[in-house]
């Protein structure tokens, strides 16, 4: 038997506003609220709805055979609560049919596992609360920010008490390894990595609609037998990708949700196929050998390293600057800073200011609410000047005792 | 000087408000609006737009709109008392001519015959009209749409009537050449910054070239300071007998001072981002000033081919949090953020003037400049380094910052020197020049 498994990215970011040097100290609204609720509106009315409909009527059609999985990112629930309350009922509606897996993540799909582990850590118990409030599950297989990934990871989350990690299959990682069976970190051997098949599912996230692939224009049949020709040699096909690539990322007029539809149906042409959810994997199919990953990887780029969000000076000073001010946020305990602060961590402000292929108007140009990456750099700098106006302006400093372990150095200097 | 008060002069420019890139467009602008008290003033420029300002006496002539401009009475008159262009006037220039125009202007476009109509100037130059549709005042297209200038001007200006021809930086040279060579009448060059500032004194590039051709072909020039002037003596061997420096002024306008919320002092750079504005020495000194006085924020207002380096520099560095980049702002900005700053930082490699300085000192803001500019003529009190001394700078800069009575005390001298520069004191002596070459 092989199974075919699918995750979906859901995430939106909350983006800044164009935040100037006369807004420092004056605006506490930091961020674009128009343009974040217009890109949730579009994106919900292009993606998020028809395809949510698409995979309910499939569930449905094959009677609880076709399974997916979603991890939905906090800050992204958080906008629909708002703005589109009908889109989280269509997701609630999905996991109510019992064949949708959550993933777990940090709320704020962020890149504190670098920076700051106890960040890390509140960030996914954040998340964990709010997918229990809001559909009545505990995630038990994580996921990080990007798939961003190494042993070390691996061995933290396993701490954490998940039961799985999901990473990105890497070709020179994997080496002559094959990303459809389940891996264990070198350290750990009986918790489970699942790898993404990054070659068929970029199949469909990014060159479904490449007029200039030889395979274009792909449709559901040969594609369920790339998939079939694994048979044997396999245990799982693991299919992630961004959510938004239904509709979003690939127009429908591409004939995306078409594709989908038929799919389940060609691949059910072969008995030995069918799908499941990450954990009914692992409980499935053996750990077979294992998966080494010294370095940090992620799904991101051709580099599938952290070069999307760290490759140059601009990067790396804002991801210093912001969480240099942790502490004193968090001394301040003052609950709209926090939230700030916290949403300022959203890995997708970094990836705004990559100057990595920004010439060729490639994929970081295409998702950027800027007119270019020195701009996002401005915009952020300035709203980390404001967070620090604000920590600033209060003479007396209240101090709150925190459960915090980690410095105890005050970083707040008194005016 | 009153009998120039019939008299004209076509003034040839490039930038022009609205469209500023740097100082060029307001320097233009308050000449141009001083010189018209004194006589009246054709101006031609590339742009015109809706908020190009209408000032008396003042007849603004756009390339994007020419066919529009040329279409009044005033014209339409030119068109039939064509007694200004007698064909023995014309034939003796026109060896010149040919040699300097380029082949896109051959002799039957400048048609010299009465039989010209407004039809045919408006169709010879109509192909070289569609480059300034363009919303760019330089761009890519910068030498092909100087050509096109220098030809659809060196046309117009058979049609008009003009006494002197007035030049604004090298991009319009060509065209003043030109048409000096066609009408016969005197040329001044106003010149606000050289190649040789922009690139360095060494400079012997094509611009440099024209600006070489033009400044000796001419009758006066006029540079904007006494430092332009050395400038171009040292680098271009112009004698010095046809260098009047002019400085330039600003409007009397009174700035009120407000204090932006952040608690921090603030010292602002304002100006295009390139190696000619000392971007390096900015951040040297930037890193000088917040190593001794960390109370202190740097805002740097400008955008240019250097800013991404300086920006990934000062990252690099870890000078963000001191550090607040506006990119380009726009006039009101300009004047907001002046007037919330207590210092100004301008340490130019080569600052031919440096109008910002000028505006600074009017908003009440204590400047830090480099004495390679013009500026440094005009506020004596400002505090002065040459441009790679940082040490210097940033001992300025903390002392200021530290010593409020002192710094207090610069502003209002400051002020005292600026009511000593005035655009008509500048155009005055503009006059005077004009009136001993017409007579």
């Amino acid at each position: 038997m092989t199974s075919i498994c699918f995750y979906f990215q859901v995430h939106q970011p909350y983006r800044l506003r164009q935040f100037t040097f006369f807004d420092i100290g004056y605006r506490d609204n930091v961020f674009d609220d128009i343009k974040n609720r217009n890109v949730l509106n579009k994106v919900a009315e292009k993606c998020y709805l028809p395809a949510n409909q698409i995979f309910y009527n499939l569930i449905k059609k094959y009677n609880g055979a076709f399974k997916i999985s979603y991890s939905l990112s906090g800050v992204t629930l958080e906008q629909f609560e708002n703005w589109r309350p009908d889109v989280l009922d269509s997701f609630k509606k999905l996991v109510d049919t019992g064949c949708v897996e959550l993933l777990s993540e940090t709320y704020y799909h962020s890149l504190s596992y670098l920076y700051s582990k106890e960040e890390f850590k509140k960030q996914i118990q954040q998340h964990k609360e709010k997918i229990k409030q809001l559909f009545g599950i505990e995630p038990v297989v994580f996921r990080n920010t990007e798939l961003i990934y190494n042993n070390e990871i691996a061995s933290y989350i396993s701490q954490l008490g998940y039961k799985a990690i999901i990473a990105e299959g890497v070709e020179k990682l994997l080496g002559y390894k094959s990303p459809n069976y389940i891996h264990h970190p070198p350290e750990n051997s009986n918790f489970p990595i699942l790898l993404k098949n990054y070659k068929l599912s970029d199949d469909i996230a990014f060159r479904f609609s490449d007029r200039h692939w030889k395979e274009f224009p792909l449709n559901a049949e040969t594609y369920a037998h790339w998939i079939h020709s694994i048979a044997g040699s396999g245990d799982v096909v693991n299919l992630f990708m961004d959510y938004e690539t239904f509709g979003e990322h690939q127009w429908a007029k591409t004939g995306i949700f078409n594709f989908l539809e038929k799919l389940p149906e060609y691949i059910f042409k072969h008995s030995d196929f069918d799908f499941k959810t990450p954990s009914e994997v692992i409980q499935t199919y053996p750990i077979k050998g294992d998966y080494n990953v010294s370095d940090i990887s992620s799904w991101a780029d051709i580099e599938r390293d952290l070069s999307a969000w760290r490759s140059n000076a601009l990067q790396h000073e804002a991801l210093r600057r912001i969480y240099e001010l942790e502490d004193a946020v968090y001394n301040k305990s003052c609950t709209k800073l926090l939230d700030i602060w916290k949403k300022l961590t959203t890995s997708d402000h970094f990836y705004y200011m990559c100057t990595k292929y920004w010439a060729d108007g490639d994929v970081h140009k295409y998702f950027s609410p800027y007119e270019n990456p020195l701009q996002a750099f401005n915009y952020f700098n300035n709203v980390c000047a404001h967070l620090d106006y604000k920590l600033n302006k209060v003479n007396q400093i209240k101090w709150i005792p925190t459960q915090r372990t980690r410095s105890k150095k005050p970083l707040l200097q008194k005016v | 000087m009153d009998n120039l008060k019939n008299k004209s002069v076509l003034v040839i420019g490039w930038e022009y408000p609205p469209r500023m890139v740097g100082g060029l467009a307001i320097a233009t602008h308050g000449l141009v609006k001083a010189l018209s008290k004194f006589m009246h003033v054709k101006l031609i420029i590339p742009y015109k737009d809706k908020e190009t300002p209408i000032d008396d006496n003042i007849t603004v002539y756009g390339l994007n709109t020419i066919e529009e401009d040329l279409n009044t009475p005033e014209f339409n008159n030119l068109m039939h008392n064509r007694v200004y262009f007698k064909s023995s006037e014309v034939t003796s220039v026109y060896p010149f001519t040919t040699e300097y125009l380029d082949n896109n202007l051959s002799r039957n476009d400048i048609n010299l015959d009465n039989n010209l109509s407004r039809n045919d100037i408006n169709l010879k130059s109509i192909s070289y009209l569609n480059l300034f549709k363009s919303d760019e005042v330089y761009g890519w297209d910068l030498w092909e749409k100087m050509n096109a200038f220098k030809t659809v001007i060196a046309t117009v200006s058979l049609y008009l009537t003009f006494d002197i021809i007035h030049c604004h930086d090298w991009i319009t040279f060509s065209a003043g050449r030109a048409v000096k060579q066609i009408t016969n009448k005197p040329l001044a060059l106003h010149i606000h910054a050289l190649e040789t500032d922009r690139i360095s004194a060494d400079t012997q590039n094509e611009i440099y070239n024209i600006e070489l051709k033009t400044m000796q072909f001419a009758d006066i020039i006029f540079p904007v300071s006494g430092y332009t002037k050395k400038c171009i003596i040292k680098n271009y061997g112009i004698s010095e007998e046809k260098l009047i420096p002019i400085h330039n002024a600003i409007e009397d306008d009174l700035i009120k001072r407000w204090r932006h919320n952040i608690p921090q002092k603030i010292v602002t750079f304002l100006g295009r981002i390139t190696s000619q504005k000392g971007p390096g020495f900015l951040l040297e000194t930037i890193q000088k000033v917040v190593s001794v006085y960390k109370n202190v924020r740097f805002v740097i207002a400008g955008s240019g081919d250097l800013l991404e380096k300086l920006m990934m520099q000062g990252a690099y560095e870890k000078l963000s949090k001191y550090t607040i980049f506006t990119g380009f702002i726009k006039r009101d900005e300009v004047n907001a953020l002046l007037a919330t700053s207590d210092v100004y930082f301008m340490p130019s490699v080569s600052e031919p003037f440096g109008l910002t300085a000028l505006e600074a000192a009017r908003a009440g803001v204590a400047c830090v400049i480099t004495k390679q500019s013009g500026a440094a003529e005009v506020l004596l009190s400002a505090l002065k380094a040459d441009f790679w001394d940082t040490n210097k700078f940033s001992r300025q800069i903390v002392e200021l910052l530290q010593d409020n009575k002192k710094r207090l005390r610069v502003v209002e001298k400051q002020r005292e020197e600026l009511t000593k520069v005035s655009w008509n004191a500048s155009a005055e002596k503009i006059i005077s020049e004009y009136y001993k070459l017409l007579n």
